[in-house]
């Protein structure tokens, strides 16, 4: 057996370079999306429409398993040295690393295609969802009373399904969009 | 200081830099972390004079505004909690979800105050996290700053042009769902084509290259063994206690 270098010609890679570093640039602006943009509406979890958007249009764009999940992991890791969210860094870095999984897993288990208006918008509503999830997992490890941490959620979850299913829609919408512009065919060239 | 975006609302990393945590390696402030959080499972009285350790902990480092800035956060549900569970249940279950769920919200606080995206990297790569992960998350890092502005640069350029108003309420966010496919698509455009331009920079810089060498290493002080030996001997001092 020789001693063989590492190569690039020699390694074959899930993600390639470009799609690693964009789907870092994705992470880097759903945090941005998330300061940046607030709507004036009184219920939680709305930017999520924004955020659920370039989740959806991240694994349409890139469209291999595990997309979303690697989006939803860095974003976690900057919204918690940028201290978003108000239960703490671990808590930032579970609900958005969760958002993506949950967003990945529905893509995945429903065929992947993040064009259709109803995966995506069942993609996004569960991934967001996932929030709700960890929160409840939160609530049931400090020993809170299930009881009570499912009422104070309650209106969150509403927040969550809303804003992930709108955020589904637009990001599918939006990848329709981007498909009409050209956009894959400029990611075809480029590859 | 570390800035993040130039503009309106941006967020900032604030390193503490006095903190003689700050000189500790990312992997010890991990562990140590991961270990505070990992007392939430810890009994009412070990909790308690875990929390006063943890403190003591915090104090030292210089970290306490930075921990209680971030419960401070929370004081609302904490208080509801607390008063809620003291009615309906007993003062002590109050008394130790309140104090589990503080741990929770501060105990990371340690590291991220103290640990640059930089340093983060090199542990990620110590981790065997592939270095082309770690490379991609310090990438995101250093260009939230830049889409921050190009985002901003969108959004005034399509409110110029009448294709973005900010809906003020339901019916308006409704009606103006089109809208933001105006404010997604250039922004989408804009960052697959930095993606690809920092994908060829980093090519031309030897990024494959298979004899690659970290810019830096990692090497632990004495001082984070002491660290170590201390969380370890309040781990078996606490399981030990009966």
């Amino acid at each position: 057996m020789t001693d063989q270098p590492e190569t690039a010609a020699t390694t074959r890679r899930y993600f390639s370079t470009f799609q690693l570093i964009l789907l870092a640039l994705f992470a880097a602006l759903v945090v941005v999306a998330k300061i940046a943009l607030r709507l004036p509406l009184q219920l939680p979890g709305h930017s999520g429409i924004f955020w659920m958007t370039i989740v959806v249009v991240a694994a349409g764009v890139v469209h291999k398993p595990g997309a979303a999940s690697l989006v939803g992991l860095t974003s976690g890791i900057i919204a918690g040295f940028l201290g978003l969210g108000d239960f703490g860094a671990l808590n930032t870095f579970l609900s958005y690393t969760a958002v993506g999984v949950g967003a990945d897993l529905t893509l995945w288990l429903l065929g992947g295609n993040a064009e259709n208006l109803m995966i995506a918008t069942l993609a996004a509503t569960f991934g967001h969802m996932m929030k709700f999830l960890v929160k409840w997992g939160f609530g049931i490890v400090t020993g809170a009373p299930v009881g009570f941490v499912a009422l104070g959620l309650l209106r969150a979850l509403l927040g969550y399904v809303i804003f992930g299913a709108l955020g589904g829609l637009l990001g599918a919408l939006t990848l329709k969009a981007l498909r009409r512009a050209g956009f894959f065919q400029y990611l075809a060239e480029k590859r | 200081m570390i800035r993040l975006g130039t503009s309106g609302r941006s967020r900032q990393l604030a390193l503490v830099e006095r903190s003689p945590l700050r000189h500790a390696d990312p992997r010890t402030k991990l562990a140590l972390s991961m270990c505070a959080s990992l007392a939430v499972m810890l009994s009412l009285e070990k909790l308690v004079a875990f929390m006063g350790l943890y403190v003591l902990l915090l104090f030292w480092a210089r970290l306490l505004p930075e921990a209680a800035r971030q419960v401070w956060r929370l004081k609302w549900v904490l208080l509801v909690l607390f008063v809620v569970d003291w009615i309906f249940v007993s003062l002590d279950l109050a008394v130790i979800i309140v104090l589990r769920l503080s741990l929770l919200a501060g105990a990371f606080a340690l590291f991220f105050a103290t640990t640059t995206p930089a340093e983060l990297r090199l542990a990620l790569e110590w981790m065997r996290v592939p270095y082309r992960y770690a490379f991609s998350l310090s990438v995101a890092f250093q260009s939230v700053g830049l889409l921050d502005d190009e985002w901003r640069a969108i959004r005034e350029a399509q409110q110029a042009r009448g294709a973005w108003t900010r809906p003020e309420g339901w019916r308006k966010l409704l009606e103006s769902l089109g809208d933001l496919i105006a404010l997604a698509v250039p922004a989408i455009v804009m960052t697959t084509k930095r993606a690809w331009a920092m994908t060829e920079a980093a090519y031309a810089r030897g990024f494959d290259s298979p004899h690659r060498r970290p810019y830096a290493q990692l090497s632990m002080g004495r001082l984070d063994w002491n660290l170590l030996a201390a969380t370890l001997a309040v781990a078996v001092a606490l399981l030990l206690w009966r």
